[in-house]
């Protein structure tokens, strides 16, 4: 019986953490409940967005995670969680977005956490319920009479140099990013605060023939009907308006959601509201998808929940003839979505991390935690297995690529090394180099994740399945390896001068899967570097070209094979190879994010601030480890090691 | 002492040294390319034997550095010896041989490749045809005459050229000579870099700034027409904002961002006689400063030709400078030669980029001797933007002079079919770059058309054809423009063996030991039954990597 413990620990946690882990069915629109509205069968509607189709739900999201760094809304920031503020889904945000801008403006979606960017623009600083404020989040109704302001502080803060911006210049520029984004949903299906935009569009649309006439008879010069004329340019012109943001002075980027609808081009393309309406005023007929839209915001405005989910189910039949490719897409994305995988296996691998820690409390009575702790990184592992396989047959693409996707690897093959090591050694040593960097990584993942759309379309050079998937693969399967080894060292070190734990015998097992994974590290990051420069052959004609990505790769090789030759010659004991191993966690920490944020070369990124401070907090722990390895052993509670 | 050499090339402590160095190095040297740029530090860093401090160097830079020739040969004879001393052929050493035996490939590959590769490009509109490729930082100066009977030698289309390499130029050679050429020439100067405007557009901005600073001059030159300005000014945002900023340092009980009628404050500071004066001057000063900025930015503006915006620029910086001032003069602007082209263009030395993508635009002033003679015929500016209208007569025959981008020659011509440029829907992210190229050598009688595209390369005749920029002409519904990276490298095999054997002796090695170490794993635990669960390493043996190099 006590064997089976854990299996059924981890067995009732995978159930635990897979609750509600499915698109929620839509609500019978003749309800009574709350929300009527079918939220989930508007969010599964496709669209394109950065230049690859994607749910509504992934668009609504996505723009949520970069105004408030959470995927919903919630609408009573002010109030505790026991206090149940309103929460909306992102597809009911988006719902507002869309159709009912004034509604929409008075949620607090923006986030804005410098205080001289609250101060600037006058905000309240603090949490206050009285003034239902939480100090964080604003609407952008409390933003819009200070939009001049912000304006000006933006150009101004544009013109400062990339790396010599301040914070506060910083907290600026996305701030303005992020109304940008907001600005551009807006204009997505129609002009903001059209109340009756559905009846505009049915006028207008029926003026087109008479208002061409017109305007051919006024280029040959000929008498014609001014009034009509210039009752079609003011239509164009709120055409246009969604299309370029005056007051930003900038395009709009909003999501196509019209979808192909001229036959006569080869390759059919989604386009913008805005676009259709120019097309319709040169004689095209209204798309649907255009005309759908408007009666879904007269149904959404009115309140009626009906009519909405007629309408929407009558254009996803109308899309399933001609885009059932699409649709399915689109369908499969929000299930990914609603799954949040990569979230739940975080969950579980602080579990697991919890339960070896009390293992590694009293090892000799405690094996049933052990066990539980490596039964649950087995469940961790299946889940976010499942969530790369998932994401490779959106993507139809390998595991990593891009900087988010390589975190959420670099934490799957930590997750698989430190299970083969647990599985040799059963000492609950592998089960924690799976689990706490497993969890880090994810973290990572998250905040990398804060930016935008992580399925972004690859740029042309990048653009080739083979090397991402053995070059950009393997080399990540390196960085892996190396993070593991250098866990492993932190261990050593950290229950060696913290605990009385470390004693002979581990140290020894210690120092043996250290060298053992950074001989497969060796292999990994060696075979990855030299395809990577055999990648580089290929699309440019240099093996190599020092760029800077390049040289961090080598860098891991290099330090790598420093280790082994300096174990194989004798010339550095126990302690000495862990400080090296501690330094290759420097090493590759720094070729994964360092190079990124010199803004150099060909896989520069941009200077990423927030990261740059992450990572040298992280370069200053390697080196105090260090330092402690480097201390006399009698400081040592191990004196054993 | 011949021992104790051995001793140290043989020595594994010398390899581990090396490999630290060689990790230090690589990150220095990349850190480097932040101030240096890519080319200019990897020139620094990796192609030189030792790395010295400079003057004007970044903090970290250390008084003195091992370069990167120092250590790969280090590593290379450290192999080698290495090698040497203690090859022994068994089958647990096999993999280290061959990861050995790869390592030293690819340093040498690394070594031939720097030698010996060549990188050059190829432009081309649609419809062009090209028989060279050119260099991107060498030039050469070539003299060309129409070919007549002796058409034999050197001959580029129906022209005869002589040309002297670019290397000669700022050797401080005293005179460039060739048998068959009846002048020689002489270098009076040579730039790196410089920006060439045309001298008339550079007359017409200078009119142009002078007209809008008299203009300035009069508006607020009497207090009546600025009271009459000041009413209007409300209306516009960014005229506004000076005038709020000019009454704030005025002192006139007014502060920006308050709200109220600051118009009427303006009016009162005007009114009194004791402040107008500093408060006009002050005026003019930042509108005059705001004019400067705008010109220096016309080359922002869409429908402005790029070289009049650059001759707007140009101007608006060296009146901001105060080395050009009051009406245009043509005098004032220098001429650098007597001859050619050199009196229509205005020549401004600039120092060189460094980085990647920076084009210099290099320059010489060389003057045409007799040959042997001491007449001189003139002086010539010459620059690989400047290439026609450089001719003279000698001896009743035509010769022109240019600098130019050298040139290499290839036996077979590419041209230009079509390009295609598509992006993902809605987005800037390029998806594809392709160029349909014709490929004709006459030599083989060879005539098609081929793709070329990322990641897609034409490798044909010891070159190699990149797709690498993408553009249009400027003139409206201008035709695609292709630039093609051209790549010579005779080494460009020894990598890939080097890779493959590396990667053949690790993977050897690697499951060696994995399958050895499993196998006594197993035998370890099977006596005690399976594995208690509990404590594991318990009499294990030492793993055998030890016994992979024989210890020194």
């Amino acid at each position: 019986m006590k064997q089976r413990i854990p299996f059924l620990v981890a067995v009732v946690l995978a159930l635990c953490v897979f609750r509600g882990s499915s698109v929620p069915r839509d609500p019978d629109p003749r309800g009574q409940s709350g929300s009527r509205f079918p939220a989930s069968a508007f969010g599964r509607l496709p669209a394109v967005g950065g230049g690859r189709i994607q749910p509504l739900d992934s668009i609504a999201r996505n723009s949520l995670l970069q105004l408030r760094e959470k995927q919903r809304v919630n609408a009573e920031p002010w109030k505790s969680w026991w206090q149940r503020p309103r929460m909306l889904s992102a597809s009911e945000w988006l719902m507002h977005m869309f159709f009912a801008q004034k509604q929409a403006d008075a949620l607090p979606v923006l986030r804005i956490d410098h205080p001289d960017v609250k101060g600037l623009l006058e905000l309240p600083m603090h949490e206050d319920p009285e003034k239902k404020t939480d100090g964080k989040h604003f609407a952008w109704s409390q933003i819009q009479p200070k939009f001049d302001v912000l304006r000006e502080e933006t150009r101004r803060a544009w013109e400062v140099q990339e790396s010599a911006r301040s914070p506060y210049e910083r907290a600026v520029l996305k701030l303005w990013e992020g109304v940008a984004v907001y600005r551009s949903l807006q204009n997505a299906v129609q002009p903001p605060n059209a109340e009756r935009w559905e009846q505009e569009l049915r006028d207008w649309v029926a003026q087109v023939p008479a208002g061409r006439e017109a305007a051919k008879a006024q280029q040959a010069g000929q008498p014609f009907d001014q009034a009509v004329l210039e009752r079609l340019l003011v239509e164009l012109q709120r055409a246009e308006e969604m299309l370029r943001d005056e007051k930003m002075r900038r395009p709009n980027n909003p999501p196509l959601v019209v979808a192909p609808y001229r036959k006569s081009e080869a390759e059919l393309a989604w386009g913008k509201t805005g676009e259709a309406l120019f097309d319709v005023a040169r004689g095209a007929p209204l798309p649907v998808s255009v005309q759908a839209y408007a009666a879904m915001g007269t149904a959404f405005r009115a309140g009626d929940a009906v009519a909405f989910s007629s309408v929407l189910t009558g254009y996803q039949q109308h899309l399933t003839g001609v885009h059932a490719g699409e649709i399915r897409k689109a369908a499969s994305e929000q299930r990914f979505n609603h799954l949040e995988l990569f979230y739940r296996a975080l969950v579980l691998y602080v579990l697991s991390a919890i339960c070896v820690l009390v293992y590694m409390l009293a090892p000799e009575r405690l094996e049933a935690w052990r066990a539980s702790g490596v039964a649950i990184t087995g469940v961790a592992l299946v889940v976010h297995s499942a969530g790369l396989v998932y994401r490779m047959l959106l993507e139809g693409r390998p595991p990593v690529t891009n900087l988010y996707s390589s975190a959420v690897f670099i934490g799957w093959g930590a997750c698989v090394l430190g299970l083969l090591l647990e599985r040799v050694w059963r000492n609950g040593i592998g089960a924690m180099v799976s689990a706490v960097p497993g969890f880090l990584t994810l973290i990572i993942a998250h905040h990398l994740s804060l930016s935008g759309d992580t399925m972004e379309m690859m740029r042309a050079v990048l653009d080739t399945n083979f090397w991402l998937a053995t070059h950009v693969v393997v080399v990540t399967l390196g960085y892996s390896a190396t993070f593991v080894a250098g866990a492993l060292a932190m261990l050593y070190v950290l229950r060696g001068f913290f605990s009385a734990s470390l004693t002979g015998e581990t140290a020894a097992a210690l120092s043996k899967m250290v060298y053992g994974i950074l001989c497969f590290a060796t292999l990994f990051s060696f075979v990855g570097t030299v395809l990577g420069g055999i990648w580089a052959d290929q699309s440019w004609g240099r093996f190599w070209g020092w760029d800077a990505k390049e040289n961090g790769a080598l860098m891991i090789v290099l330090w790598n094979a420093t280790f082994l030759h300096a174990r194989w010659g004798g010339l550095f004991k126990e302690r000495g190879l862990m400080a090296l191993a501690l330094g290759g966690n420097i090493v590759t920490a720094w070729s994964w994010f360092g190079v990124n944020m010199l803004g150099i070369g060909l896989h520069s990124y941009g200077f990423m601030s927030a990261a740059f401070h992450w990572l040298m907090g992280f370069v200053g722990l390697q080196l105090a480890l260090i330092l402690l390895l480097l201390l006399p052993r009698r400081m040592w509670r191990s004196r054993a090691a | 002492m011949v021992n104790r050499f051995w001793k140290f090339w043989t020595s594994l402590k010398l390899t581990v040294v090396l490999l630290g160095l060689c990790t230090l190095l690589v990150f220095l040297g990349t850190l480097a390319q932040v101030h240096e740029g890519l080319w200019e530090a990897q020139g620094r860093w990796f192609r030189s034997f030792w790395v010295w401090r400079r003057a004007g160097d970044v903090w970290w830079v250390p008084w003195c550095f091992p370069g990167g020739y120092t250590l790969g040969f280090g590593l290379l004879f450290n192999l080698i010896a290495a090698h040497l001393k203690r090859f022994r052929l068994s089958w647990n050493k096999v993999g280290i041989n061959l990861t050995h035996l790869g390592i030293i490939l690819l340093l040498v590959g690394q070594l031939l490749t720097d030698l010996l590769s060549r990188e050059s490009f190829l432009s081309f509109a649609e419809g062009e045809t090209r028989q060279y490729s050119e260099s991107h930082r060498e030039v050469e100066l070539v003299v060309a005459t129409p070919a007549g009977e002796a058409s034999a030698a050197g001959g580029e289309g129906r022209e005869r050229v002589f040309s002297f390499d670019g290397s000669r130029l700022f050797q401080g050679a005293p005179s460039l000579r060739h048998p068959e050429l009846p002048v020689e020439l002489r270098i009076l100067q040579y730039g790196e870099n410089a920006e060439v405007f045309s001298r008339a557009s550079v007359l017409e901005a200078w009119g142009r700034l002078t007209a809008a600073l008299v203009a300035l001059e009069a508006k607020y030159g009497s207090v009546e027409a600025v009271v009459a300005e000041a009413g209007e000014v409300a209306s516009n945002e960014g005229r506004a904002r000076v005038w709020k900023e000019a009454l704030q340092a005025a002192g006139g009980g007014f502060s920006v961002g308050a709200e109220g009628n600051w118009v009427d404050a303006a009016r009162q500071v005007l009114a009194d006689p004791k402040r107008e004066g500093v408060f006009r001057e002050d005026l003019k000063r930042r509108f005059r400063s705001q004019m400067l900025a705008a010109f220096g930015r016309a080359s922002q503006m869409e429908d402005m030709p790029s070289d009049q915006a650059r001759a707007m620029a140009y101007v608006a910086q060296e009146f901001q400078a105060g080395r050009l001032e009051g009406a245009p003069d043509a005098q004032k602007l220098p001429v650098l030669a007597s001859q050619g082209v050199a009196d229509k263009v205005l020549l401004v030395p600039k120092p060189a980029g460094r980085g990647m993508d920076d084009r210099n635009v290099p320059y010489a002033v060389v003057e045409v001797r007799e040959q042997g003679g001491q007449k001189s015929l003139g002086t010539w500016l010459v620059s690989p933007w400047l290439e026609v209208g450089q001719e003279w007569n000698t001896g009743g025959r035509s010769y022109r002079v240019a600098l130019r981008m050298r040139r290499y020659a290839q036996p077979f011509a590419l041209t230009l079919l079509k390009t295609t440029h598509e992006k993902y829907q809605g987005t800037n992210i390029p998806k594809n770059f392709q160029s349909r190229v014709l490929l004709e050598n006459p030599q083989t009688k060879e005539r098609r058309e081929v793709d070329i595209f990322m990641n897609n390369p034409l490798r044909y005749g010891g070159l190699t054809f990149y797709q690498s920029q993408m553009g249009r002409t400027e003139a409206k519904g201008g035709k695609g423009t292709s630039v093609l990276q051209v790549v010579r490298n005779p080494g460009w095999i020894t990598p890939y063996l080097g890779c493959a054997v590396v990667s053949l002796g690790m993977v050897w090695q690697f499951l060696f030991h994995l399958v050895g170490f499993l196998a006594r794993r197993s035998g370890a635990r099977s006596p005690s039954g399976g594995g208690s669960g509990t404590t594991a390493g318990a009499g294990e043996r030492e793993l055998p990597s030890g016994e992979g190099v024989p210890r020194t």
